[in-house]
């Protein structure tokens, strides 16, 4: 559907060039309105913040880390930066061992488990692997406290990120919170770096805005927390999601925060609760985490626009906004080309200045904040007009991702 | 929110409006007279209106309709430095179904009609011995010079009026 309304627009707008600089403005109002509208959003989020008062009373968590073949050092950090937490809150760390085979884990595991004989520490070891999904729906019922935190094994968080992230549960509103994530290898190399800067654009940017009005559409993976007892409501429909007849494997931490909006409850992101992530450095495993997110990503809209309404209406045009938006660019960017070759004055003296303007502008904000971060978004971009934007069409003909392909 | 911030946010909304104003005056408001241009709503297009956009928004009104061309009494206007000269001149107008009358100025009207016959074909052909003014044809299509050597007048247009 999506390739056949953007190659009639293309094949329509080739032989009917008069009608392509309507088509333009209109590509051009609904990204810029949307831009603004995000900035909006982020403008009132730091002006007048969201403040939530401290949880009170006997207040517990439990900590859900699911793994498989982990390189044990990030296992190990990731368990003592659990363990680290300066809270007065009680607490376990349930970990999934979800089949690996590699042994150092299990040894890793063990000791981990041995050298910290007072911490409420429970390991679960899956024989074969099972997928993220069956290690959360599998110990969300262990799970003893009523906050749940969702970590990813390669992740370590701050001494206090888990106090700042249940603060949000003071209010009954609120379902889910996500944390803010840094990249702990990006002084490894050029992809490194890029992903560093996207992060930040991607959290304190898009997620921050989307925050303010209740409209995050994904809790991260590497750090949230959920209320217990929406994950044990959801449980069963999170883990038999299925999809064009075939079970869902990723975008488990999108399908999660689409359970608990559809509950009826709120989901925020904190900013200061941070957790440190390792990206991949290698080419073909970051292509195949973009080919995970990017499947997920066209799935989980789908959902939103199939169940979000009337319900969470925000939701629902945000995201609709945001397909349009995604449908109409992949003419925009086949007339580029056409533009380029047929009238290439008018490309270089418009469009070409258009585009770096907008470039500039919409990420304006990292380039003021980080501008060591936002030199390396730069690259990041001709790689995503070259190469992942086109990433999409190839998810688009096969949204099914057959394996996690990074794990 | 401290004084930074605020400079922060100063930046970032003119970046904004920079390029929101930029996109929507460059592209917009040219895109916004083409779609005026398939308005069923009768308008007359000015001199100082005719922006290369409109050809093209022409270009389609004449596609897409039927047009009769006929000799008429045209009122000129034209504004020289602050004076205004009125004329009334004999025009040559491009009658569409639907719409008002509408008068070809522009010798680039006729490059692209040279690239369809088939209209090309509906128009008369300008008799040059009937102006005074000096003219010039254009792969066998006359086109009058505007007597002030501005704006090339072409089909459809009287004795080189700048209107």
């Amino acid at each position: 559907m999506f390739l056949l309304i953007n190659v009639g627009l293309f094949v329509f707008l080739l032989f009917n060039m008069e009608y392509w600089k309507t088509y333009f403005l209109t590509n051009a109002f609904l990204i810029l309105s949307y831009i603004w509208f995000n900035y909006i959003r982020l403008f009132a989020e730091e002006t007048k913040k969201q403040d939530f008062k401290p949880l009170k009373g006997d207040v517990g968590y439990s900590v859900i880390v699911p793994c498989k073949d982990e390189k044990p050092e990030l296992l190990r950090a990731c368990v003592r930066s659990i363990i680290n937490q300066t809270d007065s809150y009680k607490k376990e760390v349930i970990i999934i061992n979800d089949g690996s085979k590699n042994k150092d884990v299990i040894i890793e595991l063990k000791k981990i488990k041995n050298m910290n004989p007072n911490f409420d520490i429970t390991i679960i070891d899956l024989e074969e692997n099972r997928g993220k999904r069956f290690a959360h729906y599998s110990s969300f019922m262990m799970a003893k406290y009523d906050f749940v935190i969702s970590m990813d094994s390669d992740t370590s968080i701050g001494d206090d990120a888990i106090y700042k992230l249940l603060r949000p549960f003071s209010d009954r509103r609120i379902g889910a919170t996500t944390g803010n994530i840094l990249v702990k290898n990006e002084s490894i190399n050029l992809l490194t770096r890029m992903q560093a800067a996207l992060y930040w654009v991607g959290l304190s940017i898009h997620k921050k805005s989307q925050s303010r009005m209740d409209s995050i559409i994904c809790c991260s993976g590497c750090l949230s927390a959920y209320r217990k007892e929406i994950l044990l409501k959801v449980r069963d429909e999170y883990y038999n999601q299925i999809f064009l007849g075939k079970p869902c494997i990723a975008g488990e931490d999108r399908h999660l925060t689409n359970l608990v909006h559809l509950n009826g409850y709120r989901v925020v992101f904190v900013e200061d609760s941070i957790s440190y992530t390792e990206v991949p450095d290698k080419f073909s495993t970051y292509i195949k985490q973009q080919r995970r997110w990017k499947s997920s990503f066209y799935r989980e809209s789908l959902y939103i626009l199939a169940n979000f309404y009337p319900q969470s209406k925000r939701i629902f045009f945000e995201v609709l906004w945001i397909s349009v938006n995604n449908i109409l660019n992949l003419s925009m960017r086949l007339m580029a080309v056409v533009l380029l070759i047929s009238n290439i004055t008018y490309f270089i003296a418009v469009i070409l200045p258009a585009w770096l303007l907008y470039v500039i502008t919409v990420n304006s904000l990292i380039f003021l904040n980080e501008p060591k971060t936002a030199v390396w978004y730069i690259p990041y971009l001709f790689v995503y007009a070259f190469l992942l934007y086109f990433m999409n069409v190839y998810t688009i003909i096969n949204p099914v991702a057959k394996s996690w392909g990074t794990r | 929110m401290k004084i930074r911030k605020w400079v922060e946010w100063l930046v970032v909304f003119s970046l904004l409006g920079i390029i929101t104003v930029y996109t929507f005056f460059s592209i917009g408001v040219p895109s916004m007279r083409l779609v005026s241009a398939y308005s069923e709503e009768p308008r007359n297009f000015y001199y100082n209106n005719w922006m290369e956009i409109n050809l093209a928004g022409m270009l389609n009104l004449l596609y897409n309709n039927d047009f009769e061309i006929t000799k008429m009494n045209h009122t000129f206007n034209e504004i020289v430095g602050e004076y205004e000269f009125t004329r009334t001149e004999e025009a040559f107008v491009v009658n569409v179904t639907g719409f008002k009358d509408y008068s070809y100025r522009e010798c680039d009207v006729l490059r692209k009609l040279m690239e369809h016959p088939e209209i090309l074909a509906r128009f008369p052909e300008i008799d040059d011995e009937d102006s005074n003014i000096p003219m010039w044809r254009l792969n066998g299509v006359n086109c009058l010079h505007t007597q002030g050597g501005g704006i090339a007048t072409a089909l459809g247009i009287s004795s080189g009026g700048v209107s």
